[in-house]
């Protein structure tokens, strides 16, 4: 049985009398340890789905269940991770990183250690006095990225996690995930609208249509879970790469054709 | 050593007192405008007697109680308001009615209630006060980011944590704002009161100090007022930086 089971996924809003559907029909499976990427054209659904998963919005029809369960509300088994602003400005980092730690009424000395080592692990123990404020933007998501391995879910949802930090952070932190990820092997949904951090940290990657979004393609990624940063320069990937924006450019196209209409 | 700020902040009221000093004492000033020096002289002697301490005893008492009246009223139904569609038509309508009113147009009708005294000049502050209070805590729940509503479910909390975990943390800052308007509101409207309608009190002595043409003590009565304005803004705001640790750095706030 697979962790995730996504049936006739459907979503549809109402935006001035008309009736817009954001996901058609999605039908999906993900098995625990993958690490599923997820690409798509911007208004594709993406976001839409990972909110979903989350618990956050009510799908319009068809189901969503994790391990067997069925998905009515968000829940600390699913860790979702945002773009950015999510961190609680008033309280410090170490005190956002032992939140969810102390919602699971762990006691307060250890939930402070396990605190401390989560975010020596992200590299952070230095700032655990800092307000979010005074970090900058990628160490705010290391922080958010510590909060979620304190959630320690059974998935981990990322909405485009990297999508405000600038290309050199971006791809350091990729590379932590990546490397946080290979040690637990948690099954992850990554949205992202870069075609290279998908393909970089995805075991699987998969295309979103144009709205409605439905599965356009659904891919392995060859690499497999052992890769390490020359994975970015193989052939395999520069040829992943050509293929999935070929995929993409389709949709994009689309996507903007619809806009225009 | 004074910072540059505290010299350029000094300047123009230093220079006002200076100018207004020199102007009474060359005689160019009304007997009405007492000399900065007299209006020193008044509060020193007002000080002495104990009459000052009475004053200030009695007007605190009221913009106090009144204010914690008020605020306590506003942010429990601003809280509710901003949780709560029922509890925000319920309150809304009445609060954007009455909201442009000068609170001390009903002070006739406290005074009836409650007579002269305490009461309605307290009562009249706490009605004062609650209208800031309550539109601003109504806001600052409405617009929480609902980021922070999503991380704070997703790690685990029920609703309950949630707002006494996430929601009210997040809302402080605009519930600050609310009550530095309100604490603003209670001075204004206690003044006015109790020109009106108290026995003692600062807004009374400043009416004795007028009616016996002792500008001096009118002058003393109104800088007192202003100082307590004043030293209880800084108190508040004092506060409300200790509350707000995180989330006022970074911000302009910090700039001096």
């Amino acid at each position: 049985m697979a962790l995730l089971e996504v049936r006739g996924l459907t979503k549809a809003f109402a935006l001035d009398d008309r009736r817009i559907v954001a996901i058609d029909d999605l039908t999906l499976d993900v098995d625990d340890g993958e690490f599923v990427s997820i690409v798509g054209p911007s208004g594709c659904g993406k976001s839409t789905f990972l909110h979903i998963v989350g618990g956050f919005e009510p799908p319009s029809g068809g189901s969503v269940a994790l391990a067997g369960r069925p998905i009515a509300a968000p829940g600390p088994d699913r860790g979702m991770m945002f773009q950015d602003l999510s961190l609680f400005p008033w309280l410090t980092v170490v005190e956002n990183v032992c939140w969810p730690l102390e919602m699971k009424r762990m006691p307060k000395d250890e939930r402070l250690r396990r605190a401390q080592s989560i975010l020596d692990l992200v590299g952070l123990q230095r700032f655990e006095h800092a307000f979010p404020a005074q970090l900058s933007g990628g160490m705010r998501q290391r922080v958010a990225l510590a909060r979620l391995i304190a959630l320690d879910p059974q998935i981990l949802l990322m909405d485009e996690p990297f999508g405000a930090l600038d290309a050199q952070t971006r791809e350091l932190l990729q590379e932590e995930l990546q490397s946080i990820w290979r040690r637990d092997r948690k099954t992850a949904l990554f949205v992202t609208h870069d075609i290279d951090e998908a393909i970089y940290l995805g075991t699987r990657l998969i295309v979103f249509s144009a709205r409605p979004g439905r599965i356009k393609a659904d891919l392995r990624i060859p690499a497999g879970a052992e890769r390490a940063p020359e994975f970015r320069k193989s052939p395999e990937y520069n040829q992943m790469r050509i293929q999935v924006w070929d995929l993409l450019r389709e949709e994009v196209v689309k996507a903007r054709a619809e806009d225009d209409a | 050593m004074i910072d540059r700020a505290t010299l350029e902040k000094s300047i123009l009221p230093l220079a006002a007192v200076i100018a207004w000093e020199l102007a009474g004492r060359a005689g160019w000033l009304p007997i009405y405008l007492s000399r900065p020096s007299a209006i020193a002289a008044a509060l020193v002697e007002a000080a002495t007697s104990g009459e000052l301490l009475r004053a200030l005893a009695a007007s605190l008492l009221r913009a106090y109680v009144g204010f914690a009246l008020g605020a306590g009223f506003g942010v429990l139904a601003g809280l509710g308001a901003g949780m709560t569609a029922a509890v925000r038509h319920f309150f809304d309508p009445l609060v954007s009615f009455l909201y442009p009113v000068p609170k001390i147009a009903f002070l006739s009708v406290f005074l009836l209630l409650f007579g002269l005294g305490n009461g309605s000049q307290i009562g009249i502050i706490t009605v004062a006060v609650f209208f800031p209070v309550y539109i601003a805590a109504r806001h600052a729940v409405l617009s929480v980011n609902p980021l922070f509503v999503w991380s704070g479910r997703n790690m685990g909390a029920g609703r309950a944590t949630v707002f006494r975990r996430v929601v009210l943390p997040a809302a402080m800052p605009q519930l600050f704002s609310g009550l530095r308007i309100g604490l603003a509101h209670t001075f204004v409207i206690l003044f006015a009161a109790e020109l009106i309608g108290a026995r003692n009190g600062l807004g009374y002595m400043l009416v004795e100090g007028e009616e016996a043409l002792r500008f001096d003590i009118m002058f003393a009565a109104i800088t007192s007022f202003a100082v307590i304005g004043f030293a209880s803004d800084r108190v508040l705001m004092a506060v409300r930086r200790k509350v707000l640790r995180g989330q006022i750095i970074g911000t302009q706030e910090e700039m001096p």
